[in-house]
């Protein structure tokens, strides 16, 4: 069998999976996900952590086996074909998966080993692959000597060995610094645009998928719940501004929110978010026009005894398509 | 190939360990010695062992002096004290002056198998064929005592110098009786020794340094080299129990399987390497002993054939325990308790025909692989025996491999 010559690489139909608990309760991680990646592009895959990003990539990428549907990459699929498919792929998992004894250079030997490449043809792929993380200088170094960044990148390395069509990354960024969360990101850009790579990029991150993605899935509880290109998503929210009040009390009674929906003009509803990390509360206001219904949001605040610190006015992006479709931030 | 990648990665792995040289090399060399010695030390196994046998010679006749002789030719073993003693001081006198007294001390001691005294007229009553008594000393016996062969010794011995004073008496008496010459009966006498020159009888008495049970029960190093590197194979492969969860933990195993490299292979390579690991493991322990002269036998291919058998073994019990444990703390405890169990209980510490083991126990040491692969072991080293004395042991090693391998592979899950 060969590829497929259709424009998408990556072909899920009603892909699912169903853990069972401890007491044999099921557990449905991930449910009947329809999904296309079309060749050459930067697929976004956002969501909260636990909404089932991390177990869709391990189910297409042959690690765990659906307990529904079927994915095929390039036209093989993954549960009957699935050393073709792998072959097809590079996978660059959530955590630093490296042998940290090991240098840089040891470890994507191995790796590259793991695809059959051996002698002088693995050398110079391991150099060019180095030189893509820019890591040649510390490549005899042990893993175990590097910062977050750096191994995040030999990790990242170690996914494009065999020159993949499709590259998964599963939250490349997670836990490291502004710089090297820059040079990660810049490299994804680079496989698109350099080496024609599809990318399939798991985040939770808003901020990265509207910087990397030509489109979007959304995925909640293990469903995807929107999916399209950012201008279609964005369409999908309207154009509501978001009024961002944060507020210096513990939480605003339902009384008070729906005054601010029915006494300014063009405001849609009003909510109140707790950031469970920090405990800080925002009252979020959506508007038609978030600027001019700024002042008013205010006066209503202080006759409500409502104690404002800060004020910020967001125009219609992702975080906001997920809050309306699901009620929460992204970062619940 | 890709197994053997896998292997020499986790070898490459190992090596990047600090530890390693010390928990692969050093510590299985150092206990190797260390349990030699109460194994019977660095004795040659196969040097001569003396038996003690102190004498107080007060007769100083040449009938005493014939039955020393012929003691020595009934007993090669047979060290007489302090007469035979030399330069090297077998007899281990030091400069004590020799007395009844401290001949005595040295048998309470143990030092000594016996003691024998022949009182002063012993010459002239065996001429005399007078009745006569000889002191032979021995504390109490057991069944497998060594005293029993040193009266038969001086039985034996007597029994000769009576047979000789017999002739002499019975050629002084023809001679008397015919008025020949008075030279003749000693002549006979003499003439009497010489038919007895070629010896018909003998003691054959053998003991090992150790403590004395049979030649067929490992000494020293025959007994601390592979019992050291059995144990220590269980060391380095039940540890590779842990490694195939350490690879899960840090993600490694789940990287490899989305390339495309089966589950199988993964695991095959990660056992070919714990493999590889154990036989090192006993060719450590083998080469130590080789520096301390040891000798294993003479069918090197049994003996490397008998060790990969048991390395196997080992690798299938790792990879059941594998599908058991839940942490690197619950796989490192397992191990160390069934290495610290199986070693002792299957004679890789001591020998299981040791008389202190009782016979419960020997029966379940020799139901495990530790049991299996030790008796091989002696019947390789000890016994000289070739690959047909072994095979049953081999076979019943890779036969239980098969059932745990089996039983891993049945149990193994990788879905997270």
């Amino acid at each position: 069998m060969t590829a497929s010559s259709s424009p998408s690489l990556v072909q899920i139909r009603g892909l699912g999976k169903t853990y069972k608990r401890a007491d044999g309760t099921p557990v449905k991680a991930v449910k009947n996900i329809d999904l296309d990646i079309l060749t050459g592009e930067i697929f976004s895959l956002l969501g909260p952590n636990g909404a089932g990003k991390s177990t869709t990539i391990s189910m297409i990428s042959g690690l765990i086996p659906p307990t529904q549907g079927e994915a095929h990459i390039g036209g093989y699929s993954i549960v009957k074909q699935p050393m073709q498919a792998k072959r097809l792929m590079g996978v660059v998992p959530q955590e630093i998966a490296l042998y940290p004894t090991l240098s840089a250079r040891q470890n994507l030997e191995f790796f590259g080993r793991m695809y059959d490449m051996q002698g002088a043809a693995l050398r110079q792929r391991v150099d060019e692959v180095l030189e893509v993380i820019d890591l040649k200088d510390r490549q005899h170094d042990r893993v175990e000597t590097f910062s977050g960044g750096m191994k995040r990148r030999v990790n990242i390395g170690v996914g494009l060995l065999n020159k993949p069509q499709l590259i998964y990354m599963d939250e490349p960024t997670v836990g490291i610094d502004p710089q090297n969360r820059r040079r990660i990101l810049d490299t994804v850009l680079l496989l698109r645009e350099q080496y024609k790579m599809t990318v399939l990029y798991t985040t939770h991150l808003m901020e990265e998928a509207q910087e990397l993605s030509d489109r979007v899935g959304i995925i909640d509880h293990g469903e995807i719940i929107a999916c399209g290109t950012q201008t279609e998503l964005m369409h999908r929210v309207g154009e509501e501004d978001r009024l961002i009040l944060s507020i210096d009390q513990p939480n605003v009674s339902d009384t008070v929110l729906t005054r601010f929906q029915t006494e300014i003009d063009g405001v849609q509803r009003a909510v109140c978010e707790i950031n469970p990390d920090d405990h800080s509360v925002k009252l979020i206001i959506f508007a038609q026009r978030g600027r001019k219904a700024l002042p008013d949001a205010i006066r209503l605040a202080n006759d409500a005894g409502v104690k404002v610190t800060s004020v910020e006015v967001r125009e219609p992006d992702l975080e906001s398509l997920f809050l309306k479709l699901t009620g929460r931030a992204l970062r619940d | 190939m890709k197994i053997w990648h896998i292997a020499l990665n986790d070898l490459l792995v190992t090596r990047s360990s600090p530890s390693t040289w010390l928990f692969l090399f050093a510590v299985p060399a150092i206990l190797v010695v260390v349990l030699a010695l109460p194994n019977g030390g660095f004795q040659d196994p196969n040097a001569p062992v003396y038996q003690r046998l102190d004498v107080i010679d007060s007769d100083q006749s040449p009938a005493s002096s014939d039955l020393l002789m012929h003691m020595r030719r009934a007993n090669a073993t047979l060290l007489l004290c302090p007469i035979d003693n030399d330069e090297t001081d077998r007899c281990g006198l030091g400069d004590a002056a020799f007395t009844l007294e401290l001949a005595t001390e040295r048998l309470r001691q143990g030092r000594t198998e016996g003691y024998l005294t022949i009182p002063a007229g012993f010459g002239e009553a065996v001429i005399g064929q007078t009745p006569f008594k000889l002191g032979f000393y021995s504390l109490p016996t057991t069944e497998l005592n060594p005293q029993e062969p040193l009266l038969q010794t001086v039985n034996a011995a007597l029994t000769r110098v009576n047979a000789l004073a017999t002739a002499q008496r019975f050629a002084d008496v023809l001679y008397a009786d015919l008025g020949g010459n008075p030279e003749f009966s000693q002549q006979v006498y003499q003439r009497a020794q010489s038919y007895w020159a070629t010896e018909p009888i003998t003691i054959r008495f053998e003991q090992t340094p150790a403590a004395t049970i049979n030649s067929d029960q490992p000494v020293g190093f025959q007994q601390s080299v592979p019992g050291t590197g059995s144990m220590y194979v269980m060391n380095v492969v039940l540890a590779g129990s842990v490694v195939l969860l350490l690879e899960r933990k840090q993600g490694t195993m789940q990287r490899i399987l989305t390339m495309p490299v089966s589950q199988g292979a993964f695991i095959a390579g990660k056992m070919l390497s714990r493999v590889i690991l154990g036989m090192i493991q006993f060719m450590v322990a083998f080469a130590v002993g080789l520096l301390f002269g040891t000798r294993y036998g003479s069918d090197p291919i049994a003996l490397i054939l008998l060790m990969f058998a048991f390395v196997l073994c080992i690798s299938g019990l790792a990879l059941l325990l594998a599908t058991v444990i839940k942490s690197e703390e619950q796989g490192s405890g397992l191990a160390l308790f069934l290495m610290l169990t199986l070693a002792p209980l299957g004679g890789a510490w001591w020998s299981l025909e040791l008389e202190f083991i009782p016979e419960f126990m020997r029966v379940i040491g020799n139901l495990t692989p530790v049991g299996w692969v030790m008796n091989g072991f002696n019947k390789l080293i000890v016994q000289d025996g070739g690959l047909i004395a072994v095979l049953p042991n081999i076979g019943i090693l890779v036969a239980v491999a098969g059932v745990l391998f089996a039983i891993a592979s049945y149990r193994l899950r990788y879905e997270q």
